[in-house]
């Protein structure tokens, strides 16, 4: 079984805080943790290390590197420190174990469950609750080396509870042995009779906390953004009605509302009828352009967003978001009149 | 307690072990055997249908089945075989009362390429339903042979009226099995009684809060033949009635989540309180509550009449089921909201979509059906039934979501999502 271990500096004996800028290393074997991992069976084949400030301020360029190491010679699993309470090393183990579980090697990880680095593997790693200081070393490395035996092995490590790990946010089927009904049935006697039962599934959301209000907005930049599925006429891009894989973006410099019938709707979602008839009621051109003729505005992005919100996978949607977000940030744009259906 | 006319509704089961094409239809000793040519022509005389074909599939066949409209017990009212699908297709009588002949092991499912052939209309999403490979494991449809109209849809006449030819044909198809197995039927039958009599007060009141959906054409459940949004909901009616074919499907939206009109008729969730009336509780009766509703003020105003209804049928609990995906989750958990807050216990059925729609705190007690986003191992289909001419079929990985009925929220499935 091949083995790649990653560390920071400190763990893997570059130095400390004052090696924090190091560069992305390959070194053959085991060390620091890495040896405690063979204490308890598991025989490290390859040591990556990096500082954590050069993670945190080159990011691209330190993953790229780390990436290619482990597309050189591809691990049957991946150990990211334990990081315990450190942000940045608990960031990068996370960023990495996201990277490296997307090219679809198992990662195994350990952190403590507030560390950052948790959500940053979106995930793609199992991590193994720890301490949050390294005085819980010994009980993580015996737990990381279970789930790396299990994993390393091509074998299922259960559910979070079985497998030691924090539940990833995944949500897996299996077939059980009674339907749907007799558990539903059995569950509401239980909660009648205050005996304990279990609710199958608990809400995991992502809460957004509204930005602050733009303080003022005659100066600011303002974009449109929809998953209504307006798109111009005839759709040219081929928008789907349903299950998106993909945002567009279309110029809006110069255009003064989107009418009928230069624009349409797609979306598979809802009766399109009184948004075909006036397409700035899915998304509201005329009106946002007069605030920016009145001055209430600084200006119109010049172009809109769109896609179609309906059935689309979470984290497709997620992603969407981040990518838009990103590009209206990059144009300097203060605000965003975000229309959904 | 018994209401008044609410006389036990008596079901014969006929088993079904094996189904052969043939020039007529019978039954003998569990073998059923069709005459399909005559189904099909029935089937191609609605209007708005240019061309009918039947199938039978057994389970293990390298059969897909797509374009899925509905799938339906075979069963006959019968002592009046008219009145069978009161309104949808027999006469508008009451029904859950009586003598009921139900075939057990084989359904009837339509197929029907929905978008018109120029795509200027809106395609509803296509269900399948395989005869093998991985989704057959978790699709209600897959284990027992089926009888396949695969209809198709006369491009110059308008949608509603070949679907409402579809759903015509596979009840005249289900109705008409089920006729010709009790005529021919001397032997072999398991019978349910399924009544509701007076039973010791002190058992707690439970009623079923079943959420169905209308919102037109290929979106509407149908109730005695009505559009759900025609009838005044929410509403009480006896568990027997949907038992016996008075709710029945031809809303076509989030194919494994939605409620084919077998899931009515076999309803596990029904028959369970039933089982435990006069044993664990009081099985109260049924509400109908309409899901989907436009906006907030909608939603809350229906979930507050039904949580008063089930208040007025004195429940102190009430499993709540959902229909479809999306904003119906709100209506579901508005629903538990309010039984909670008026004293009502309240369980809810709900699939997910890599988690919860929505959440209420209230919801403590839910029942996962499935996360609908999970993808299937890759399988290719050796032959495909009711696609468009001229599309091709590949092996490629199908989501949950695809599959008919896997994840039905009225609970007969399997399937269930665990964190990981």
């Amino acid at each position: 079984v091949r083995v790649v271990h990653y560390l920071n500096q400190f763990f893997a004996g570059l130095g400390g805080e004052e090696a924090a800028g190091h560069e992305p290393v390959r070194i053959e074997g085991a060390t620091g943790p890495g040896r405690g991992l063979a204490a308890v069976g598991i025989r490290v084949t390859t040591t990556l290390a990096c500082g954590d400030d050069r993670f945190a301020e080159r990011e691209d360029e330190c993953l790229e590197r780390l990436v290619s190491w482990l597309d050189e010679e591809p691990p049957d699993v991946l150990v990211c420190g334990p990081a315990f309470g450190s942000g940045r090393y608990g960031y990068a183990c996370g960023v990495l174990a996201r990277e490296a579980s997307r090219a679809g090697i198992p990662v195994v990880s350990g952190m403590h469950p507030d560390n950052p680095g948790v959500l940053a593997a979106e995930g793609g790693a199992f991590i193994v609750p720890t301490s949050s200081n390294v005085a819980g070393m010994r009980e993580a490395l015996a737990r990381v080396a279970a789930l790396a035996r299990t994993l390393g092995a091509g074998g299922d490590p259960g559910d979070p509870n079985e497998g030691g790990y924090l539940p990833r946010g995944l949500r897996r089927n299996e077939i059980s042995s009674r339907t749907g009904a007799d558990r539903a049935a059995d569950m509401l006697l239980a909660k009648l009779e205050g005996r304990p039962f279990e609710s199958e599934a608990v809400p995991a959301f992502d809460r957004v906390a509204p930005p602050r209000a733009v303080p003022d907005l005659s100066g600011a930049i303002v974009a449109l953004v929809s998953e209504a599925g307006c798109v111009p006429q005839g759709n040219p891009d081929g928008l789907v009605s349903r299950r998106a894989r993909a945002w567009l973006r279309y110029p809006i410099d110069g255009v003064t509302g989107l009418d009928a019938p230069g624009y349409e709707t797609v979306h598979g979602g809802f009766d399109t009828a009184a948004g075909n008839a006036d397409p700035n009621r899915l998304v509201p051109l005329d009106a946002v352009r007069e605030l920016e003729t009145e001055g209430v505005i600084g200006r119109l992005h010049e172009v809109f967003y769109t896609t179609t919100g309906v059935d689309t996978p979470v984290a497709t949607a997620a992603t969407f978001g981040q990518e838009i977000a990103q590009e209206l940030r990059d144009a300097g744009v203060q605000a965003v009149v975000l229309t959904g259906t | 307690v018994s209401r008044a006319g609410a006389e036990p509704l008596v079901i014969a089961h006929l088993p079904v072990d094996r189904v052969r094409e043939a020039g007529t239809t019978t039954w003998r000793d569990g073998t059923l055997e069709v005459g399909l040519a005559d189904i099909a022509a029935l089937a191609q005389s609605e209007p708005g249908i240019s061309e009918a074909r039947a199938h039978v599939v057994q389970p293990g066949d390298p059969v897909r089945l797509r374009n899925v409209l509905d799938a339906v017990v075979p069963t006959v009212k019968t002592d009046s075989p008219e009145v069978t699908f009161p309104g949808a297709l027999g006469g508008r009588e009451t029904v859950g009362g009586g003598r009921t002949t139900m075939l057990d092991g084989v359904h009837v499912i339509s197929t029907m390429p929905t978008g018109s052939p120029d795509g200027e209309e809106d395609e509803l999403p296509s269900a399948i339903v395989d005869m093998d490979g991985p989704a057959a494991e978790i699709s209600p449809f897959s284990a027992t042979p089926a009888l396949v109209l695969a209809l198709t849809r006369d491009p110059d006449v308008a949608f509603e009226v070949a679907e409402a030819s579809a759903r015509r044909a596979a009840l005249r198809a289900a109705r008409d099995l089920a006729a010709a197995a009790a005529h021919d039927a001397t032997a072999g039958e398991r019978t349910e009684v399924l009544d509701l009599g007076e039973v010791d007060a002190s058992l707690p009141r439970i009623c079923a809060i079943v959420q169905i959906t209308s919102e037109g054409p290929g979106l509407d459940t149908f109730v005695y033949g009505r559009p759900a949004s025609e009838l005044s909901l929410p509403s009480f009616i006896r568990p027997g009635e949907i038992l016996d074919g008075a709710v029945t499907s031809g809303a076509y939206e989030s194919p494994a989540a939605r409620n084919p009109t077998a899931t009515y008729q076999r309803s596990g969730l029904l028959r369970r309180l039933y089982a435990e009336h006069g044993r664990s509780l009081c099985f109260a009766g049924v509400i109908l509550t309409l899901g989907y509703l436009d906006d907030g003020g909608e939603k809350r105003r229906m979930a507050e009449a039904a949580a008063a209804l089930a208040e007025e049928l004195g429940a102190a609990g009430a499993v709540g089921t959902t229909y479809s995906l999306g904003n119906s989750h709100t209506d579901t958990m508005l629903t538990v909201q309010a039984c909670e807050r008026g004293g009502i216990r309240a369980v809810a059925i709900v699939a997910e979509e890599g988690g919860l729609t929505d959440h209420v705190p209230e919801a403590d007690a839910l029942v996962s059906v499935g996360n609908v986003m999970e993808l299937l191992p890759a399988w290719e289909p050796a032959r495909v039934i009711g696609n468009e001419p001229g599309t091709r079929e590949g092996a490629s990985r199908t989501p949950v979501l695809d599959v008919l009925g896997a994840a039905t929220q009225l609970g007969d499935g399997r399937l269930r999502a665990v964190s990981a």
